[in-house]
């Protein structure tokens, strides 16, 4: 993200689009497109974990509230994210090239080896998305299992295109 | 500092997602009371296996004492059919069906205490059934669940039970007063009735939750109260503390009962 943006606006604009898509696309039971795990993941690095995880929850809470069925499954979602966000971070870059996180933007580092960063949190993000979700709805093992593969295909596709050409410098 | 924030910010979420979707939160509780009835039945039968002893003890003199009512019962039905009723007769038929349960988890500390059993809609237990032991009366049926029922017992404050004393008939309600579990009174006893200690009292029938005649405990002690009227000290057959098996009282009658106090009430 340029670093003239306000983040607020973008967590916005994030969450509207989230439920146009939400409300209008309905392109199969196995596949539900979600867009914001992009807030978090394009946050800059320099960015504390303590906020990431309030910001996470705020998003989520509001996103919850407008778009989606089951309230609270976005928050709880994102939140783990934000977590674990440093610890994808330092798994899927360069070790070479990190001396420390605030070393490390997004938007400068060659796009092929931002791709494992991409993919890697929108499977995190979506095994505890559709897991919770079977938990808590009582989906069987296969339809759960279905459901997150294909949402995950087509979200990592979304996430790291957006990541790409969207977010870059 | 971050884990402990991540945690509270996770354990927030899921809070949201269980009480704010009405399903979830259903779903969630329903759960919550299987697995409880599921760890309450492995103590108590790791309880109850402690205990076979006695129970079998109590068994046998339980035995003897049905075999003797048995044998008085014949010969009262012979009396009967001797004098012209037939076994289908209104007089002689009772229209209670019993449903034998086992206690799951037992309840005698609080102000209210609430007993689970492990018979519940599946297998014919509905609200307001009465449910009795070996040696009186446990509660009545408040909520039930498929495989198991919550008993509001009569160990409860502000919760009584119709009772009779045999010697006079007299009948009035039996009342736990909070302090031990051996004992209930009886507090408004007309101050002409005539009764004396060691006099049994039992279950008087005006209720359509229990049957008539089920002992409950002998007078222990009698006094007046403020109100002019004589209070009995009853001390109980039943030790609350050792039940295991109860028996759920399905009347035959309730539904008509309770039609007609309807019908009653309209006019």
């Amino acid at each position: 993200m340029n670093s003239g943006r306000l983040f607020i606006l973008d967590a916005v604009m994030l969450i509207i689009l989230q439920a146009i898509i939400g409300s209008m696309l309905d392109i199969s039971v196995y596949v539900e497109i979600i867009i914001l795990p992009i807030y978090i993941l394009h946050l800059p690095m320099r960015t504390g974990t303590p906020v990431l995880l309030i910001s996470a929850f705020l998003t989520g809470i509001a996103a919850d509230l407008i778009t989606n069925d089951i309230i609270g499954l976005y928050t709880a979602s994102l939140v783990p994210l934000a977590f674990l966000r440093g610890t994808v971070t330092r798994l899927t870059t360069s070790k070479k090239r990190i001396t420390s996180y605030s070393d490390i933007e997004l938007a400068e580092m060659p796009p092929a080896s931002t791709v494992p960063y991409y993919v890697v949190s929108t499977f995190l993000f979506s095994l505890i998305y559709f897991g919770l979700e079977a938990v808590f709805v009582g989906d069987d093992l296969m339809f759960f299992l279905g459901r997150m593969t294909a949402s995950f295909i087509v979200n990592s596709i979304l996430t790291t295109l957006s990541g790409l050409y969207i977010f870059r410098k | 500092m971050t884990p402990i924030l991540f945690a509270v910010l996770e354990l927030l979420s899921v809070c949201i997602i269980i009480f704010g979707n009405e399903i979830i939160k259903t779903r969630f509780f329903s759960e919550i009371r299987k697995t409880e009835a599921k760890v309450f039945a492995v103590f108590e039968n790791i309880r109850y296996y402690l205990s076979l002893k006695e129970t079998n003890t109590e068994l046998v003199e339980e035995n003897l004492k049905l075999r003797e009512e048995i044998f008085a019962l014949k010969a009262e039905i012979e009396e009967y059919q001797a004098k012209g009723y037939s076994m289908s007769d209104s007089l002689v038929y009772d229209g209670y069906s019993i449903i034998p349960g086992k206690i799951l988890k037992n309840s005698l500390t609080q102000r209210i205490n609430h007993v689970i059993i492990n018979k519940g809609s599946m297998h014919g237990v509905k609200p307001d059934m009465g449910v009795i032991t070996q040696n009186g009366v446990l509660g009545i049926v408040t909520n039930v669940s498929e495989n198991a029922s919550s008993v509001l017992s009569i160990l409860s404050k502000n919760t009584g039970i119709s009772a009779k004393i045999k010697s006079t008939g007299t009948i009035g309600p039996m009342i736990w007063e909070g302090r031990d579990t051996k004992h209930m009174c009886m507090p408004e006893i007309p101050h002409h009735i005539e009764i004396s200690e060691g006099d049994t009292v039992c279950t008087s029938g005006y209720s359509s939750v229990f049957p008539p005649d089920i002992e409950l405990g002998t007078i222990e002690s009698i006094s007046m109260t403020k109100a002019g009227f004589k209070k009995a000290v009853v001390r109980l057959f039943e030790d609350y503390s050792s039940i295991h098996f109860v028996s759920i009282v399905n009347n035959g009658k309730t539904e008509e009962i309770n039609t007609l106090m309807e019908e009653n009430r309209k006019k």
